[in-house]
């Protein structure tokens, strides 16, 4: 045994160190404070998951050696390299038997283990977490076994696992602590396996399947039964997944614990202490957030448990939170948790399995009112910029309990629900804006309701975290050691911490997702053209090239001749029919058109065709979008063959033909010189659109990946999906919103106001 | 006779003849009176600014060009003509050149002049009218009537019946009556080359003609002459021969066919044309009376405004300030001129043209004594390409550059590195069923380069044969994809010449676009000119329209 007076270093001088995890936030803290701080190591062993070993390796160079964590700071030369064999990946997948590899792993070189592989998602099921964070941690250990090694365990858990407690929470593993439950980790797995089963089965009774189906009507509705389909099997697996996750939640909090996340944490302790693992020691962090020093002040990876919160928060989306004003939130920088760590690693504990809160509510607490404080500073010295890049002013911070808060949350729910319902009754009191500002709203009240119940606990707990400890083995360690590897949280400034430190990381952590936020882009230069080989450019025509539906054309065409009060007169008929022609195309753009060309019924096919003669001159140029002409001959000198779909009537469109190389139209039946009112052909729309785009690509040997399309409507969705280069045009709300969801350009093309201010010309003699 | 060289001998025969001898007179020479000083006791200066006017006081010191008075019309404009079909110029009478069974081309130019339209009857009307009546007298019957649009966009049915009249448009309409169509495979014929080798395209029906009667009105001195078959009924490649930026900066000015290099490559066309095809040239020169009473007194200088005029112009300026564009234009787009028939001449291109240009001469030209470090201008609604329709930025551009500024003979009115300052909104508006390839234009290639060098070079083969313009020239109202590259050129000589170009009152990113300045008043404009051409500059006020040039000495 190394004697007390070894530095850190000395003692894992030649030793393999075995590191779980190490693509994590902590995992990487710990790797990279191995590598700075510890050339001397023998070697260290990385598990990933992955489907090979070389395969890991791969994944190490990149995700991880990859990562900020790895470059600048104080980079030593090391042998510890890939390149010399002492820092190595090998692959394992934990819920598999014998970690899913064909041969058992070789770890009977293993001196030490950092277990910090683990789910920490709050949503996730508690079947799976329970397979991932217990099982998996029993496999690891059943794999050090068979190899014959007998390591210093350090297992990374989390203070939660002690449980929904209040007060002084003591260092003990689970099972140990005052008045737990007994829990049959066994009957929770079942239980958890057979509600997956239940609940799968009860997701496809039609009064669920419903649902599903008139949201995702609602939301793509027009883009036709496939893509409704789709939508609706998607919100059907979150709603399992939702569904799944609260049960977890509810089983967990009728245990004590606030979450499946801690429950899985502190049954995975029991089951440590139950392997009698001779060397093991429980590290239990508290929330873990940005580091303080190393690799670097502020150094971060994502949004953590208390981030969601401070940003929503900074973002002006909440205002009040459930929490009382002199809680302790009880926050830890990652590389004071890699430390302790790496020096309880170290530091194997004498005489029994060993318990380490790294928390600083005891020694040195952060009251949520002082947090609040300075968070409400930081934002207001510096605040985030909200969707329209203008400065958030953020409120004072209150406090509430949380049935006021759902109790709101729910009133806010109700109003939006009347409002929506409303909109979809009366199509023409809606309109997109009103659409999409209750469709924001009710995402905002969403977002904030998942925040209150996945968070809200962990800052509600009003508890303090005994350290004594871990305070131990910090005072024991060498003193070079208490610098380079300090893990004392009374170093913590927390005002310097929160307004240098962490706050600035977060803002780094959100700024890509900031700017996607943007308002749409106007220019031509950032939807420009994607690079490519030629192909085929399909543009819709109605809302694209021409700011017209098939109703504008009709309307044209019967009123051109008509004297004014006349024309008046008939447009006010039309007008009178126009909500049930917006409501059916709301539901199907193929409907629609059915419905729509019944109009034409019995009308003389010759006289109309006759009319439709200055349609170029009266009515398509004036409609045209511009730029929608110039990206068409953009595309033709690029050498893309340019199709223009339209649900028009061919004898309408027909000029149009000259501007592209195919124009694909509708075409009514005629008999005995009349229109019969009905289509020659099923309307081209939604996935038939796409349908055709993926035969027209073949006739011409090219690749639908190459092929450009532009669409104004969602049902136009599945031709744009078909494609590699879509382009969203003056979109709906609902096809907005799918083309951000999917990062496509988003153009915004118009009509010459010169259509408006010309002087009116007679153009018959 | 040579291209260039005037006639010896004095013009006979023709209705003209009462004013013997004024080429020789240089009346210019008596048109001191256009030319006066600003003192501190004038009034402001009326600016036009598309549809709308502008006050502007300029500096103590300034001089206003004014526009010569119009002179007094025929008294009877149907013997005028009849006297000129009569007694042509080195032609035989028109009654002897027609017998039964030949084929009769009547061509007219379009409804680019006269600026604004003519009250009707327009003289066209009237000069066909005649024509035709000596036909039918003579027992022709094939006859066919065509507006020599060059590239021009297409006339309406109802433009062509207010330019023929309804008669002869009832009667000969559509089959007899049309539009040429520069683009059209079957309907043109390629003459050959020019002695500089120049290709020339025309009319197909024309050049099977026995004769070609060419009905021009004449309303300044770029217009006219035995270039008008050859362009109005040419073709885009046979027009791009002088239309181009070399001829065009060797035009100086394009309003003085002696000096213009523009005119010389069209003048050699029309040798070619008139050697195919006999050619009857009637040529009508109107004075220049544009405004209609209660307007004629914007023609006058503001010092001598009576107070009614006064009262009528305060109504009217806060009638266009205030109504919406469309009210604007449809206004303005509505009025016609009631212009007088000063002469016409017929008969063979050059000395039938050689009346026109004595009529213009006459009319229009004002002796100017040096040239000035600013001019201004006022720029109206209208041009020849926005009749019916709207001044787009790049026909601002045009107007300006290329009309107003080559509106001299001898040497521009501003010097060389001098500043012109102009009065226009400049709105980015496009009529979009007339000018689409103006949008593409503007959107596209004035923002990649405004230098008329680059631009032709760059992009003009590629607008001039798209398929989509071709298709809307032809079937639509557009005008040729290659118009607005035509327009750009028109400014080329001009974009030399001169340091700087501001617009007063123009919109900001249109004339960024076009690479010009703008300031909000006429006092910022001249700051900024200032700092082009030195303190103290000397200042024109060219106060146009009504349309007339300078001599510059």
């Amino acid at each position: 045994m190394p004697g007390p007076s070894q530095t850190i270093a000395e003692r894992l001088t030649g030793k393999t160190l075995l590191i779980t995890g190490a693509s994590g936030f902590l995992g990487k803290a710990v790797l990279a404070t191995c590598l700075r701080e510890l050339p001397e190591l023998g070697a260290i062993r990385l598990l990933l998951r992955a489907p090979s070993d070389e395969a890991a390796t791969e994944r190490l160079r990149h995700q991880v050696l990859g990562a900020r964590a790895f470059d600048g700071g104080r980079s030593v030369e090391t042998e510890l390299t890939l390149e010399t064999g002492r820092l190595s990946a090998f692959a394992g997948d934990v819920t598999a038997p014998g970690l899913g590899r064909e041969a058992p792993l070789d770890l009977s070189d293993v001196d030490a283990v950092i277990h910090c592989a683990a789910s920490v998602s709050f949503e996730q099921p508690l079947d799976e977490m329970l397979e991932l964070n217990v099982l998996g941690t029993l496999a690891i250990v059943e794999a050090l076994r068979r190899s014959g090694s007998e390591p210093n365990f350090v297992h990374v858990s989390t203070a939660y696992a002690a449980g929904m407690r209040t007060g002084l929470v003591l260092e003990r593993p689970s099972g140990q602590a005052p008045a737990e439950p007994a829990v049959d980790m066994g009957a929770e797995l079942d239980v958890a396996r057979a509600w997956r089963r239940d609940i799968e089965i009860e997701s496809r009774l039609p009064e669920h399947q419903h649902r599903f189906v008139a949201e995702a009507r609602e939301e793509v509705g027009p883009a036709g039964a496939p893509a409704i389909g789709a939508r609706a099997e998607q919100a059907r697996r979150r709603w399992v997944g939702t569904q799944l996750s609260e049960r977890g939640r509810e089983r967990s909090r009728a245990l004590g614990w606030s979450d499946a996340y801690g429950l899985s944490k502190a049954l995975t302790e029991r089951a440590l202490l139950a392997e009698g693992i001779s060397s093991l020691t429980i590290v239990r962090p508290t929330i873990i957030e940005s580091a303080l020093r190393d690799p670097f002040p502020g150094w971060i990876e994502g949004v953590k448990v208390a981030d969601p919160i401070i940003l929503a928060y900074g973002r002006g989306i909440i205002t009040r939170f459930p929490s009382n004003r002199s809680v302790r939130l009880d926050l830890v920088p990652v590389d004071i948790v890699a430390n302790a760590c790496i020096a309880a690693a170290a530091h194997p504990p004498e005489g029994g399995p060993r318990t380490m809160n790294v928390a600083s509510g005891a020694r040195n607490p952060l009251l949520l009112e002082d947090a609040a404080e300075e968070i409400v500073s930081y934002f207001r010295e510096r605040p985030l910029p909200d969707d329209d890049g203008y400065p958030v002013e953020v409120p004072d911070w209150k406090y509430s309990t949380s049935t006021r808060v759902f109790k709101a949350l729910d009133r806010g729910d109700q109003a939006i629900r009347i409002g929506r319902r409303l909109a979809a009754r009366i199509p023409l009191l809606g309109g997109e804006a009103v659409d999409r500002r209750l469709h924001q709203e009710r995402r905002a009240l969403e977002r904030l309701r998942r925040l209150a119940q996945i968070y809200g606990p962990y800052v509600e707990l009003d508890c303090m975290f005994d350290d004594r400890y871990t305070r131990e083995l910090l005072d024991s360690l060498h003193p070079d050691d208490a610098e380079r590897f300090s893990f004392d949280v009374e170093r913590i400034d927390w005002p310097s911490y929160l307004t240098e430190i962490h706050l600035p990381a977060l803002r780094e952590v959100i700024r890509p997702w900031q700017a996607s936020s943007a308002p749409r882009v106007a220019s031509d230069e950032l939807g420009a053209i994607a690079e490519g080989p030629p192909a085929l450019a399909f543009f819709d025509v109605e809302g694209v090239v021409l700011d017209t539906t098939v109703a504008h054309f009709y309307a044209w065409l019967r009123t051109r001749e008509m004297p004014v009060p006349d024309r008046l007169l008939w447009t006010l008929g039309l007008a009178a029919r126009a909500p049930g022609y917006i409501a059916s195309d709301r539901r199907s753009r193929v409907d629609f058109n059915r419905r729509f060309y019944r109009n034409y019924r019995d009308l003389p096919a010759a006289e109309l065709r006759e009319q439709a003669a200055g349609v170029l001159s009266e009515f398509i140029l004036p409609h045209v979008q511009q730029e929608a002409v110039r990206r068409i001959r953009r595309h033709r000198r690029r050498g893309d063959r340019v199709v223009l779909l339209t649900g028009a009537l061919d004898f309408l469109v027909k000029p149009l033909e000259h501007l592209a190389d195919e124009l694909i139209a509708a075409r009514l039946i005629e008999r005995r010189g009349a229109f019969t009112g009905e289509l020659a052909e099923p309307p081209l729309s939604a996935d038939g659109r796409a349908s055709l785009t993926a035969r027209l690509a073949v006739e011409h040997g090219v690749e639908l990946a190459d092929c450009h399309a532009y669409g104004d409507s969602v049902s136009d969705l599945p031709m744009l999906e078909a494609v590699g280069h879509p382009y969203a045009v003056n979109p709906d709300f609902r096809l907005a919103r799918e083309a951000r969801r999917r990062g496509w350009a988003l153009l915004e093309w118009k009509t010459e106001p010169g259509a408006r201010s010309a002087p009116p010309a007679a153009i018959e003699a | 006779m040579s291209v260039t060289g005037r006639p010896a001998k004095p013009v006979r025969g023709t209705v003209v003849e009462r004013l013997g001898g004024l080429a020789r007179r240089r009346p210019a020479a008596e048109r001191e009176a256009s030319v006066v000083e600003v003192t501190d006791k004038s009034p402001p200066t009326v600016f036009q600014a598309g549809e709308s006017f502008r006050l502007e006081r300029l500096p103590v010191g300034s001089r206003v060009v004014y526009p010569p008075p119009p002179m007094k019309g025929l008294a009877d404009v149907e013997s005028g003509i009849a006297a000129a079909l009569d007694a042509p110029h080195e032609m035989d009478p028109l009654d002897s050149l027609l017998r039964p069974g030949m084929r009769l081309t009547i061509a007219f130019d379009d409804l680019s002049v006269p600026l604004p339209p003519m009250q009707l009857p327009d003289v066209r009307q009237r000069v066909i009218e005649q024509v035709l009546e000596r036909a039918y007298r003579a027992g022709v019957e094939d006859i066919h009537l065509i507006a020599a649009l060059a590239i021009h966009r297409r006339m309406t049915p109802a433009e062509l019946r207010r330019t023929v009249g309804s008669a002869v448009f009832d009667a000969f309409h559509p089959d007899r009556l049309y539009n040429h169509d520069a683009e059209d495979p079957d309907g043109n014929v390629e003459l050959g080359p020019t002695s500089d080798g120049e290709p020339v395209t025309l009319n197909r029906r024309a050049a099977e003609s026995d004769l070609l009667v060419y009905v021009h009105v004449i309303t300044a001195t770029l217009q006219g002459g035995k270039k008008s078959p050859a362009i109005g009924l040419g073709s885009y490649r046979s027009i791009s021969a002088h239309h181009n930026v070399h001829s065009l900066r060797h035009s100086r000015s394009f309003m003085d066919p002696e000096h213009s290099a523009l005119h010389h490559s069209a003048f050699r066309q029309g040798d070619v044309v008139e050697a195919a095809v006999p050619v009857f040239h009637v040529e009508a020169t109107l004075n220049n009376q544009m405004y209609a009473d209660p307007l004629g007194f914007l023609a006058k200088p503001e010092a001598r405004w009576s107070g009614r005029e006064q009262a009528i112009f305060a109504g009217v300026k806060r009638l266009t300030d205030r109504a919406p564009a469309r009210t604007r234009r449809t206004l303005f787009q509505r009025t016609a001129s009631p212009y007088g028939v000063i002469g016409v001449s017929a008969g063979a291109a050059d000395a039938a043209h050689e009346v026109s240009l004595d009529l213009c001469a006459a009319q229009q030209s004002v002796l100017v004594r040096g040239q000035a470090d600013i001019v201004t201008a006022g720029i109206p609604y209208i041009s020849p390409y926005n009749v019916n329709s709207i001044m787009n930025p790049v026909l601002v551009m045009s107007t300006a550059l290329g009309y107003f500024f080559n509106l001299y003979q001898g040497k521009p009115l501003v010097r060389p590195g001098g500043v012109l300052i102009f009065t226009h909104p400049v709105e980015r508006d496009f009529h979009p069923v007339h000018h689409p390839s103006y949008i593409d234009f503007y959107e596209e290639v004035l923002a990649e380069t405004t230098d008329p060098a680059e631009v032709e070079r760059r992009f003009e083969r590629s607008y001039a044969e798209d398929e989509w313009y071709r298709h809307l020239f032809r079937t639509s109202y557009a005008y040729h994809g290659a118009h607005p590259f035509y327009m750009w050129y028109w400014g080329a000589h001009a974009l030399e010449h001169v340091g700087e170009v501001i617009f007063v009152g123009g919109h900001p990113e249109a004339c960024r676009r076009m690479g010009f300045r703008r300031a909000d008043t006429m006092r910022d404009a001249l700051e900024m000119a200032e700092q082009v051409v030195g303190r103290s500059p000397s200042l024109t006020h060219f106060h146009c329209p009504p349309l007339f040039y300078c001599e510059v000495e």
